[in-house]
């Protein structure tokens, strides 16, 4: 990792480097994790288009070093790639084919609206933790990475990167993000797909908490043929709340109240509905071919990312 | 509005109905809760559509339960109301209660003594009146009184009622059957009298009380108890310079034994005699004491029986300024002879002619002279065969020869004890006297001996010169001289004794120039302000309790007076089983009859608070 952040600005290297990250600091991520993300790459089981050649082996025939086959001459085709040594033997035209290797799009959607900002780790550092990972690791890989963050209101941007020693700007970027507003997931990923219209890879990390759904959003998205993982991060404290008592709740984007008596009962009725709620979001995946995986906050990344998502398939 | 007061006798209880509207009020009453910020409520909400939600002042749901409430508050208020049927309207209950304070009621044969047993057994029944009742409590003692007027108020009567104490008097109905009789006046059908007493009334068989339904609550177990009922104290007759204490103790006990007499004079001990008994009855002993100066003289029984009050009894000794009496007479040997006799005074003579205006004695006697002027400092004056002077409205005088005595004033003090049948007197003067000239002894010509007052100044004459008469060789001579000499001084004892004063009798201030009021202390320490009339005699008759009471009258000398018990009545415990009262004989009972005691509130609070309870389960059933 030293000569990845050597390569850094003087500026941001206390920041990234995090070898003695100051109290109460947000750190994104450890070097030895990051040291261990080095050896993995994300999985893309649906071949998909990258604009430059990359280090990923397309499905597409092109241009590389490795031999995949031959085809007959058409004319117009490139004549730099005749095999000349077959129209010496058998006097006819055969073009030689490579195997050509593409990099992948790589989009990072990140929920920063005010549900997200709850819990004792919240599941905002949470999915800015995640979305590091995987951003470094798609970079790590010449991916080509693009970040948005959004709530209802608005989003960010960065724009899409492609080297690993890019990944100040990730995680610069990821550093700056704030959690407002309320969550709008169909109309922010319908502004996504707009903007980003080749396919690729779609982390996005929620809390899927959207009163208006989440169908219509991962809808959207399948539209353009992406490759979706769909992360959903929870903390403890709403899986299982540990309060109880005459109770106002008010929601933390709308700031709607509910009034509760919190019992036994009650809780355990909450507890069920959550589990609905992710059972309904894992069945709406399944059934459309999206990765999905819900997570608590308490849950380490690093097992997460090194043992969990390996064994899934997700990384490699 | 007046249907409302003839169907319920207690219409003020349709205020209770105030109550439905705070049983609403509960089911709309808002929590107060703790707020939290969770990251959405959307899982919250779809959880409590399964569950009943909470909500400041939620809508008035259909409730079965909220209908049961109400409808049980509505009863409730229909019974506080206490619906009547037009049947026949029953009146309330006067009881009277007439409650004995007298000194036997002292006694701790009941703990802790009879008059805390009645009151308790009056408390019970003044909280068992119901709606409508009345009550008055009239004591009495001695004297009766009335300690709360006839009223509903259970507050007023129970503290009236603690405010009783004791009063070591005797037992009197008299003056309690007339406060009754005023009080309870055509009211007979719904007037009841308690009595509660041990029964040792003495006067009740000549009453004739109110034609009501009458109990005796007889308070009380009896027991052994010994009292001293009667004290005396008087000159030796064998002695001039001894006392003779007499004390009766009365003994109210079934067994045999025996219990210590003793006498003391200011806390010393001067004698001790021991008094056995067998039964009952009184037992007299007599103690010789010598003369003693000023000070408190006790005779106390030395035994812890019934009743404390009747154990000791005493008086304040308080020996009398000599008599300072001077003889004015031509030839006063005789007269002077039988003057010195009388004890505790001092004889001076002069003859008529050297007699001074300013001669300082207590009584002046003047042996056959009419003097023109009774000297000033003379609270009296004797004349024996003289004339008063002219100021005295005495007129002139014819002379009466050998009058016989037709009769005499046996009560007047100059007169009292002598025997004057045989008195005979060879002649005699027939003054006019004026109108209030007093005649002592009576001739049918002229009176003998008369008595006249001038203020606080007194005076006695006789028409006769007793050497005209055979009065110096009979007995009635010097009883007659000494009974004038005392009654002219104004001082009726002659040796250190006092009255002996009983409880409930009246302290007597003499009039004390320059005082506006005296500060009276009683046994217990209680103090009184007495106001004092200049000139005159003040009275302070709250003496109930027995023991010392003193006056002080600013820094000058205190006046005391021990008042005793001394009621042989008070004495006797033993309870009585019946009472005849006027021509009806009333038998005792141990306690008022039961009486009905509403117990319905009881039952309205429990309905309430199972309401109050029911809401609290129903609100907070998902605490448990």
């Amino acid at each position: 990792m030293g000569e990845l952040y050597s390569t850094l600005p003087p500026a941001r290297l206390s920041f990234r480097v995090m070898v003695q990250p100051a109290p109460n600091r947000f750190t994104l991520l450890e070097p030895e994790f990051l040291r261990k993300l080095d050896r993995l790459s994300l999985v893309a089981r649906k071949l998909v288009t990258g604009k430059m050649r990359g280090e990923r082996r397309s499905r597409k025939k092109g241009i590389s070093v490795d031999f995949a086959d031959y085809r007959a001459y058409v004319p117009r085709d490139d004549l730099r790639f005749v095999d000349w040594n077959i129209f010496g033997r058998l006097d006819r035209l055969f073009l030689k084919l490579y195997q050509e290797e593409e990099d992948l799009n790589v989009y990072l959607l990140i929920d920063i609206s005010a549900s997200m900002d709850f819990g004792e780790i919240t599941k905002f550092d949470y999915a800015r933790k995640l979305a590091a990972a995987f951003g470094y690791l798609a970079l790590v890989n010449h991916d080509r990475l693009a970040v948005s963050a959004f709530h209802a209101e608005a989003g960010r941007s960065l724009d899409p990167i492609r080297s690993k020693n890019q990944v100040w700007k990730l995680f610069r970027f990821l550093e700056e993000l704030e959690c407002e507003g309320l969550t709008d997931l169909p109309t922010r990923c319908k502004d996504f797909v707009i903007r980003n219209p080749r396919r690729g890879i779609v982390i996005l990390l929620s809390d899927f908490m959207d009163p208006s759904g989440y169908e219509t959003a991962l809808a959207t998205l399948l539209g353009r043929r992406h490759e979706i993982f769909a992360i959903q991060i929870l903390s403890p404290e709403e899986i299982d709340p540990g309060f109880r008592g005459h109770l106002r709740l008010f929601d933390s984007e709308t700031g709607e109240e509910v009034e509760i008596t919190l019992t036994e009962s009650l809780r355990s009725v909450y507890r069920r509905k959550v589990a609905a709620y992710v059972d309904s979001l894992r069945s709406h995946c399944a059934a459309r071919g999206i990765y999905h995986l819900t997570s608590r906050t308490d849950f380490e990344i690093e097992k997460l990312m090194l043992e969990y998502l390996r064994r899934v398939g997700f990384v490699r | 509005m007046e249907w409302l007061g003839s169907a319920f006798l207690s219409p003020l209880s349709a205020l209770f109905a105030l109550s439905l509207p705070a049983v609403i009020v509960l089911y709309l009453l808002k929590l107060k809760r703790k707020p939290l910020k969770v990251p959405s409520i959307l899982l919250w909400r779809r959880s409590l559509e399964d569950l009943t939600a909470n909500s400041p002042f939620q809508r008035l749901r259909a409730n079965p339960l909220l209908f049961l409430q109400l409808l049980v508050l509505l009863l409730l208020t229909l019974a506080l109301m206490r619906p009547v049927l037009h049947l026949e309207s029953p009146a309330g209950i006067d009881s009277y209660i007439l409650l004995d304070c007298s000194a036997s009621m002292g006694a701790t044969d009941l703990s802790p003594t009879r008059l805390d047993h009645a009151k308790g057994l009056i408390r019970d029944q003044i909280r068992a009146m119901g709606e409508g009742d009345r009550m008055m409590l009239v004591t009495f003692a001695e004297n009766a009184g009335v300690a709360a007027p006839l009223t509903g108020d259970k507050g007023l009567l129970l503290s009236a009622l603690e405010r009783l104490r004791v009063r070591e008097t005797g037992a009197s109905l008299a003056e309690a059957v007339t406060i009754l009789k005023a009080s309870i006046g055509e009211a007979l059908e719904r007037s009841r009298v308690f009595l509660y007493s041990d029964g040792n009334i003495p006067d009740t068989e000549n009453l004739l009380p109110p034609a009501v339904q009458s109990s005796f609550i007889q308070v009380g177990q009896g027991g052994a108890n010994l009292g001293i009922t009667r004290f005396s104290v008087d000159s030796d007759p064998d002695s001039s310079s001894r006392l003779n204490v007499f004390v009766e103790v009365t003994v109210d006990s079934e067994n045999p034994g025996n219990a210590t007499l003793s006498i003391a004079w200011d806390g010393n001990l001067l004698d001790a005699q021991t008094i056995e008994w067998s039964e009952p009855g009184p037992v007299v002993r007599l103690f010789s004491v010598p003369n003693l100066d000023r000070g408190l003289l006790t005779a106390t029984l030395d035994l812890e029986d019934l009743l404390a009050s009747d154990n000791r009894a005493g008086v304040y000794l308080a020996p009398p300024e000599p008599i300072r009496v001077h003889l004015v007479s031509n030839s006063p040997e005789t007269l002077a002879r039988v003057l010195n006799l009388i004890p505790e005074t001092v004889v001076t003579l002069s003859a008529p002619q050297a007699l001074s205006a300013t001669v300082e004695a207590d009584v002046v006697v003047f042996d056959a002279i009419s003097p023109p002027e009774i000297p000033a400092s003379a609270r009296g004056a004797l004349l024996l065969g003289g004339s008063l002077p002219e100021g005295f409205g005495v007129g002139s005088a014819t002379e009466v020869s050998h009058p016989a005595v037709l009769d005499w004033d046996r009560n007047h003090p100059a007169t009292r004890g002598a025997e004057y049948r045989n008195l005979q007197i060879a002649k005699a003067k027939a003054p006019k006297l004026p109108a209030e000239a007093e005649v002592l002894i009576e001739a049918r010509e002229t009176a003998l001996l008369y008595a006249l007052e001038r203020g606080e100044r007194r005076f006695l004459a006789t028409s006769f010169a007793y050497f005209d008469s055979n009065w110096a060789r009979l007995y009635s001579f010097p009883i007659t001289l000494t009974n004038a000499i005392r009654w002219l001084s104004g001082k009726t004892h002659s040796l250190a004794v006092a009255e002996v004063r009983r409880t409930g009798e009246a302290l007597e201030i003499p009039p004390m120039d320059g005082e506006e009021k005296a500060s009276l202390t009683g046994p217990s320490g209680e103090i009184t302000e007495v106001p004092l009339r200049p000139g005159q005699r003040s009275f302070f008759s709250e003496t109930h309790l027995a023991g010392t009471y003193t006056a002080d009258f600013g820094g000058a000398s205190a006046l005391r007076e021990y008042f005793n018990v001394l009621r042989s009545e008070e004495t006797l415990l033993s309870p009585r089983g019946s009472l005849k009262f006027g021509k009806e004989e009333i038998q005792a009972s141990l306690a008022p009859r039961p009486q009905n005691r509403e117990i319905w509130r009881w039952a309205a609070f429990a309905a309430l608070a199972f309401l109050v309870l029911e809401w609290w389960l129903y609100t907070h059933r998902a605490w448990a």
